[in-house]
């Protein structure tokens, strides 16, 4: 079986369209071609919680911008992690902020992991393929 | 002794010259002065103590007329008084105020008596007793106005028995009449203000039974006839009157208008106050706008850059082939303020993170602190091929890990920095303590700096080099002094211009609480 076989789904929540196309380009100048799934805002991610329920297959990994329009992504998280089994997708926070408060926050509502955008190109493409890597290949989820 | 009994003794017996002489003979030695005046005002009879209260010699006076030698006197009360003893034969008593020629004023007591001879005068001179009354009066007129000014008054009260007396300023103080005021028992209820009225009759009764002679300070209220109410302070005496009465001798002092006041100063100060609260939740409420205000500066202009930083690395990438080399000079130049507004940015977080960060003493191994601290640049320190020379003995430093780190971690890059261009750079850390401070100092061999701006490198943005010769943000130091500020230490540097310098860290010894 090839990697192009695997079709893992990948959802980006992230409003900023520069911040989606880069990371779309980080994950695709990785050879990752997992399929990326983009929502732009809280409201719109939020409404993803029915399709599931209907029958949409779950993504592997979300990607989780913490300030989105509308509906903030601490409470798009706190919406995600009251699912079953949505609430066994892993959550990585992918955000600009380095406050405190912010990973406190997200940690104590489900997060699974935090990261810092960074502003390096170079080192964003790093992220993308440490995201791809351990949350797609290492990392274990429920059967 | 009464002039009815001095006359039925001594005198005027008409037929018996011889006792007439031996009554004379008695007044002859009387202290009291005896006058007798006959019809034509003559001086019939003066006795010495006569003389002497007229106070001329017995030749001016013995035989001539009376209203010769004292003119004048024709116009006043005495005289009537005698002329109508002389002609109605009516007795009189009066107390004569005289002015004698030197101007001084004698008082005496007159009994007037209309005799056969003609008129009998018995003067006492009562200007002693008289001054000494005047002068009481004075006192007493003086204390009430005294006390009248003061607002004030007194007051005797038999504890036992309730006898109460009030001073007059006491009455004007509250309105009474002195006639009002008897019977402490039955007043109290009306004068003293029903709020108080438990706690005065407690303070009484405990003063009393104290056995102390002092009724200590109190303040309450009294309400005045008028129904005004009016604050007082007072204070006083204790003593026996005897084995079964206890007298308390008191002052009350009107002290409504300092009590107002007092009054209104507190209302001030419950409303300075409240105004405090206020403003602290308006700082507390611009404080958190402003933590909002960081958060969106790290959130919103970190998105462009990225933006900018990725795409201009893409357009090298993908398009560096279609760029000629000036084109691919300035987006190398645009990526290189990207990389430099970002850690501009990066800083300035780190700079109100700071602010708002909450201190945690706890007690820091300094030379693992160090060596810990060194290991992040070991790989620019071996690069650069900077000698580093520790010199710290096993000592321990109570104080806030994160804002030593912070300051320490600043001046260390700042010596790897600016000794970047030196052949042998030598970077010295090392420590030094006295009572009250632990001193951590850097020394390198640096390009140094002018001394005449040893104060100005710790403000924040301020530079002394080219960003290209030496890149930072010109937020490093203000971070080092911010910190050392918060351990209410101080961060201060000594150099000369290619000199080296030396950068020290004082930190107290008594922990901040």
């Amino acid at each position: 079986m090839s990697v192009k076989e695997i079709r893992h789904l990948i959802m980006l929540i992230e409003d900023n369209p520069i911040d989606v196309d880069l990371t779309v380009r980080a994950f695709k100048r990785r050879k990752l071609i997992n399929h990326i799934q983009i929502v732009r805002d809280g409201e719109e991610a939020i409404g993803w919680i029915q399709k599931w329920k209907d029958g949409e297959s779950l993504p592997v990994v979300i990607l989780l911008d913490l300030k989105l329009p509308r509906i903030d992504g601490l409470d798009v998280l706190r919406a995600f992690k009251k699912e079953n089994p949505l609430r066994s997708v892993p959550v990585v926070i992918l955000t600009t902020s380095s406050d405190d408060r912010d990973i406190r926050a997200a940690y104590e509502i489900g997060a699974n992991s935090y990261i810092v955008k960074p502003v390096d190109f170079d080192k964003f493409m790093r992220v993308a393929e440490h995201i791809e890597l351990y949350w797609n290949v290492i990392n274990k989820t429920i059967p | 002794m009464e002039v009815e009994e001095l006359k039925k003794k001594f005198l005027f017996d008409k037929e018996e010259d011889n006792e007439k002489k031996l009554s004379r003979s008695t007044m002859d030695n009387m202290l009291e002065a005896c006058i007798i005046l006959g019809y034509d005002w003559r001086y019939l009879y003066l006795n010495d103590a006569a003389v002497k209260q007229c106070r001329r010699p017995r030749e001016e006076l013995q035989g001539k007329v009376f209203t010769e030698v004292w003119p004048y006197i024709e116009n006043t009360k005495v005289f009537s008084l005698m002329k109508d003893c002389l002609g109605n034969r009516t007795p009189y008593s009066y107390v004569n105020e005289y002015e004698f020629p030197d101007k001084s004023i004698g008082w005496f007591d007159l009994r007037i008596q209309p005799i056969p001879e003609g008129v009998f005068i018995l003067s006492v001179d009562i200007t002693t007793r008289r001054k000494a009354e005047l002068k009481l009066q004075e006192s007493e007129k003086r204390l009430i106005h005294a006390q009248y000014i003061a607002k004030m008054g007194d007051f005797t009260l038999e504890f036992e028995t309730g006898k109460v007396t009030w001073s007059e300023s006491l009455c004007n103080l509250l309105r009474y009449k002195q006639s009002d005021v008897i019977d402490y028992n039955r007043l109290k209820s009306k004068i003293i203000h029903p709020d108080d009225l438990e706690r005065v009759t407690k303070w009484l009764n405990d003063s009393v039974t104290s056995g102390k002679g002092t009724l200590p300070t109190n303040e309450y209220r009294l309400i005045c006839k008028n129904k005004k109410v009016i604050y007082v302070r007072t204070l006083g005496i204790i003593q026996k009157k005897d084995e079964n009465v206890t007298l308390l001798f008191a002052t009350v002092l009107d002290i409504t208008k300092q009590k107002l006041a007092e009054i209104e100063v507190k209302k001030l100060n419950r409303e300075l106050e409240q105004r405090v609260i206020d403003r602290t939740k308006q700082l507390e409420r611009m404080n958190n706008e402003l933590k909002v205000f960081s958060y969106s500066v790290s959130h919103d202009l970190k998105a462009p850059l990225r933006g900018i930083d990725g795409y201009s690395k893409l357009l090298l990438e993908i398009y560096s082939g279609d760029l000629v080399e000036e084109a691919q000079l300035f987006i190398r130049n645009i990526r290189e303020s990207t990389i430099q507004m970002n850690q501009l940015i990066e800083d300035l977080l780190t700079y109100s993170r700071l602010e708002r960060s909450v201190l945690s003493m706890r007690d820091i191994d300094m030379q693992k602190f160090i060596d810990d601290m060194l290991n992040l640049y070991q790989n620019e320190i071996k690069d650069k091929n900077i000698s580093i020379n520790i010199d710290i003995s096993n000592s321990i430093i109570t104080t806030d890990q994160n804002s030593l780190s912070l300051a320490l971690r600043n001046i260390i890059e700042n010596a790897i920095k600016f000794t970047a261009k030196e052949e042998n750079a030598q970077i010295t850390i090392g420590m030094s303590s006295t009572k009250f401070y632990d001193t951590i100092f850097v020394k390198d061999n640096g390009i140094g700096f002018n001394m005449e701006y040893h104060d100005k490198i710790f403000d924040i943005f301020q530079r002394l080099h080219h960003v290209e010769d030496y890149p930072g943000t010109g937020i490093g130091l203000a971070l080092v002094a911010k910190a050392m500020h918060r351990l209410n230490g101080r961060a201060y540097a000594k150099s000369e211009p290619y000199n080296g310098a030396t950068f020290y860290l004082e930190i107290p010894k008594i922990p901040v609480l």
